[in-house]
Parts: structure tokens; C-alpha cells; sequence
């Protein structure tokens, strides 16, 4: 069986991503602190509780992420001939729909709160049932904006590299640190408001950020599908086609025994495959030899571009 | 009326904070249902009591005795207040306390209460030891969110972390 060369990423590419590995590895080291500060400060509140639980599922991301990254490594074998980049688009389904519920369970949670009228008890600060004299909602506003600053650091950090490397799993962990971050503002001005005594505050905040998250996390799962299912190459943040397509018929109609060529591109994770459907001048004889230099001559276009197949033919239909 | 507007989640954040400024406070913590401020103007703080001795004893159901009874008649004592016990059963008591018909609940109770997500409870004022779990972590229920009535209490509560004065009155109850 014939199997496809294994892609190389170019060399600043490849320093990129070193990068965002890097990164995400910090994410969760992070995440972990965050968690550890939430649950000694949590005492008996049913709404820190909720915040550690959403705070795990930030894990998730960056766990897929790296995961998905060990996947794609392998070059593409007998059972796998294609290869395996497309691990990362499961790895975006899989972390999108990790944001997606963290916004469903968000919401559920706070209008169940308002429903029932769950009003939360803030005392003095405990730790495993002592008491010290001061406030609790100070302590917990000190975790929350602790666990506010990494997230907003690194996923302003992730957005650029999730460009430049045209990775829409980076992409989506950033939108999760965005989540993150809101929804520990969110939950400071709920704490704020049961000091001041309005019990509805910690959920009418949280419902406010839960809408903002349900919103992402649908476009992203929406996006992954859609992905999935052999989209044309498109910007991994504003959707809108990149013209690849385009970049490469302007490029090979150049060629002066090329009559008409229409290209045909799917993405593959971060990689982008196709097909060049090309029509030769009658005069030209050496059919299989010029289609080979078309291949490299499109392939240089982008670093995207991947094992494209140039397929010669007599009249192009549209 | 600010889920109507969500224009973006950061300005509608950003507003309800403004909200709840704007309404202000002058205690801080503050009661969502002014359960100090009103027990205060009242003169009486509304006690739920279930027996269970040596916490709480009802032998006189006036005048209802035990280590706990003790605490709040000394509490309610200290910020000027007479204390008006009420009996029930205590699904009656944790339901009038849920619905603030009632300040605090006392009756002996530990962490391992099955209430503690609906109603409010203070730190652990007491550790026995030689109890499975968390039943030797004594707490007093509170109204669920009156969060000033809650840090009143645990400031007293503070000034009597005396363990001595509670294990003698039990090592008494267990003598015949």
C-alpha cells in the first residue's frame, strides 16, 4: 500500500508549537494550584463548590491538547494512510464540548439557585471546621482573583500561537481561559453581593457569564463538526475561507502550458490536503512529468499545503 | 433587565457591581432578610430547640437548659435580648428556620448534619473526640444566608472556645 509522506512543520513553526506545549503544561500546573486554593477555601459554600468543579473541567483542553499532539507526531502507516492529523480536530470537538458543558451545568446551576432561593452562608473563615476571625468572602475573593491571573495571562499568551499555527484546539483552550477567568470575576462581584446582603447576586453574576460561555461553546462545536466534516480551509478564529484556493489557481495559471486549473481543499487539523484538477495544452506531451511540478509548485504556496494531488483532465466542469 | 441587555458579559458584570453598590449597606456582612437588625428592634431572638442531652435539655420546656441553651441564652444576654424558645418537631424547626421564622436551631448538632447545604451553620465551636465521623464537630444552625446574624454569633462563639468548661459538663453526663 502506497502511504502518505509524514509532514514536516517548518522550522519557525516547529518553535511555535514548542511553545505552546510549553504552555499548556503551565495551564495545568495552574489549573492544579487553583483547584488546591478553591477547595481550602471553600468551607461550607455551595457556590466555591461549583467553581472548583468548573475549574477542573478547565483541565480538559490542555489535557486533549497534548494528547491530540502525541497522536499527530506518528507518520502515517498501513493501517493509517492518511495519518493522523486529524487527532487534533477530535481533540477540538473533545475540548469544545468540555466549554459547552461547563456553560450548560453553569446555568442550570445558577437558575436552580434562583429558583430555589438558595440563600448561600458566608460565616468567618473555616478551614476543616476551625474557625478564624475574619470574614470567609474575603479569603474566597483572594483565590478567585488568584485563580483570575494565570488564565488571563495565558490565554492572551495562546491566541497568537493558535494563529500562527493554525490550531483551533489552542484556540478553543483560549476561549476556555477566557471562561475561566469571567467567570472567577463573576463570582468576586457574587461575593461581593452576599456581603452586602443580596443573596441572588453570586447567581445572577454567574447566569450573566453562563450565557457568554453557552454562546462560545456552541460555535466551537458547531465549528469542530463542521471541521470534521472535510470543511474548506478556514481561519481557525473569524471562520472566513483563507483563499488558498484562489492563491493557488492564480499561481498555476500562471504556467504557460496550463489552460484552466480549479482546486478543490480540505483541512486535516492543521494541515490542508486536496485535489488540482488541471487542463493541459493540447501541445504538451509530458502529461505526468509537468503534474509533479505542479504538485511542488502548490505545495510551496502555503506551509498548510500537504501531499496535493494533481489530477489531469481534458475540461474542467463548474 | 440586565440579562436583556447582554451586549457583552463584561459590561453587564460591570453593572450589576454599580447595582449592588448603589444599594449599600451599614453592616458587613449584610442579612438579606435582616434577621439581626430585626431579633434587635425586637428584643427576642426566635431559638428552635430538640432535645438532646447534655447539649440541650428540656426537663423545664420554659426554661430550656444544657451546654448549648446555655451558649445562646449568653449570647442573646450579651447583645441585649431575651430568648424566645420555640418546640416543634425538627422537620417543623428546620423548615421555620429555612423560611426565617426562626434565628437559630440548636439540639446537639455536628458537621454531619443533613441540612447544612439549606440552612446555615457556624464553624466548629466544639471537637469531641471518640465520635465516629464528624458527629463529635459541634456547629449551631443558623437562618440560611442571614449572614450578620451568622458572624455575630461566631464572634461570640470565639470568646468561648473552651473545651474544658464543655468536657467537664460531659464527662458529668455520662456519670449515672
Amino acid at each position: 500500500m502506497k502511504v502518505r509522506q509524514g509532514y514536516v512543520l517548518p522550522a519557525e513553526k516547529e518553535q511555535l508549537l514548542h511553545k505552546a506545549l510549553r504552555l499548556e503544561w503551565i495551564s495545568i500546573f495552574f489549573v492544579l494550584t487553583i483547584v488546591a486554593a478553591m477547595y481550602l477555601t471553600m468551607g461550607s459554600s455551595q457556590a466555591m463548590r461549583m467553581a472548583l468543579l468548573e475549574d477542573l473541567l478547565a483541565l480538559i483542553p490542555p489535557i486533549v491538547f497534548l494528547v491530540a499532539m502525541h497522536m499527530r507526531k506518528r507518520p502515517p502507516d498501513e493501517q493509517h494512510p492518511y495519518g493522523y492529523s486529524r487527532a487534533i480536530l477530535l481533540a477540538f470537538l473533545a475540548a469544545s464540548m468540555a466549554i459547552l458543558m461547563f456553560g450548560l451545568f453553569m446555568f442550570l446551576d445558577s437558575i436552580s439557585s434562583l429558583i430555589k432561593q438558595e440563600h448561600p452562608s458566608i460565616g468567618h473563615f473555616q478551614l476543616f471546621g476551625d474557625g478564624y476571625p475574619i470574614w470567609g468572602g474575603w479569603v474566597m475573593i483572594a483565590a478567585l482573583v488568584y485563580s483570575i491571573i494565570p488564565p488571563l495571562i495565558l490565554g492572551r499568551m495562546k491566541l497568537p500561537l493558535a494563529k500562527a499555527l493554525h490550531e483551533s484546539t489552542l484556540y478553543a483552550d483560549a476561549t476556555m481561559n477566557k471562561a475561566d477567568w469571567m467567570t472567577s470575576a463573576a463570582a468576586i462581584i457574587g461575593v461581593l453581593g452576599i456581603g452586602l446582603g443580596f443573596w441572588w447576586a453570586d447567581a445572577v453574576a454567574a447566569l450573566i457569564i453562563a450565557v457568554d460561555v453557552l454562546k462560545d461553546g456552541t460555535t466551537h462545536v458547531r465549528k469542530a463538526m463542521l471541521e470534521l466534516m472535510d470543511q474548506r480551509p478556514t481561519d481557525i478564529m473569524s471562520n472566513a475561507p483563507l483563499g488558498l484556493e484562489q492563491v493557488i489557481n492564480d499561481a498555476l495559471l500562471r504556467e504557460a502550458d496550463v489552460v484552466d486549473v480549479e482546486a478543490r481543499l480540505r483541512e486535516e487539523g492543521h494541515l490542508v490536503g486536496g485535489e488540482i484538477f488541471v487542463v493541459f495544452d493540447k501541445e504538451q506531451t509530458q502529461v505526468a512529468r509537468r503534474s509533479q511540478q505542479l504538485i511542488s509548485t502548490a505545495v510551496a504556496l502555503d506551509w498548510r499545503l500537504y501531499d496535493l494531488i494533481v489530477m489531469p483532465v481534458e475540461q474542467i466542469q463548474r | 433587565m440586565l440579562l436583556l441587555l447582554p451586549r457583552s458579559a463584561a459590561a453587564s458584570l460591570a453593572g450589576l457591581l454599580v447595582l449592588l453598590l448603589l444599594c449599600g449597606c451599614n453592616r458587613w456582612p449584610e442579612d438579606p432578610r435582616n434577621s439581626l437588625s430585626a431579633a434587635e428592634q425586637r428584643g427576642t431572638l426566635r431559638v428552635g430547640v430538640i432535645a438532646s442531652p447534655p447539649w440541650v435539655e428540656l426537663s423545664d420546656p420554659a426554661a430550656p437548659g444544657g451546654l448549648e441553651a446555655e451558649l445562646v441564652s449568653e449570647f442573646a444576654a450579651q447583645s441585649g435580648m431575651q430568648v424566645e424558645w420555640q418546640h416543634q418537631g425538627i422537620e417543623h424547626q428546620v423548615e421555620a428556620l429555612k423560611n426565617v421564622e426562626l434565628d437559630l436551631l440548636i439540639g446537639g448538632f455536628s458537621t454531619a448534619n443533613p441540612w447544612k447545604a439549606e440552612v446555615g451553620q457556624t464553624f466548629v465551636y466544639f471537637r469531641e473526640h471518640g465520635q465516629t465521623g464528624s458527629l463529635g464537630e459541634h456547629v449551631l444552625l443558623t437562618a440560611p444566608g442571614e449572614n450578620a446574624l451568622l458572624m455575630s454569633l461566631e464572634r461570640f462563639l470565639f470568646s468561648r472556645q473552651q473545651p474544658e468548661r464543655y468536657l467537664s459538663r460531659l464527662r458529668e453526663a455520662e456519670q449515672p
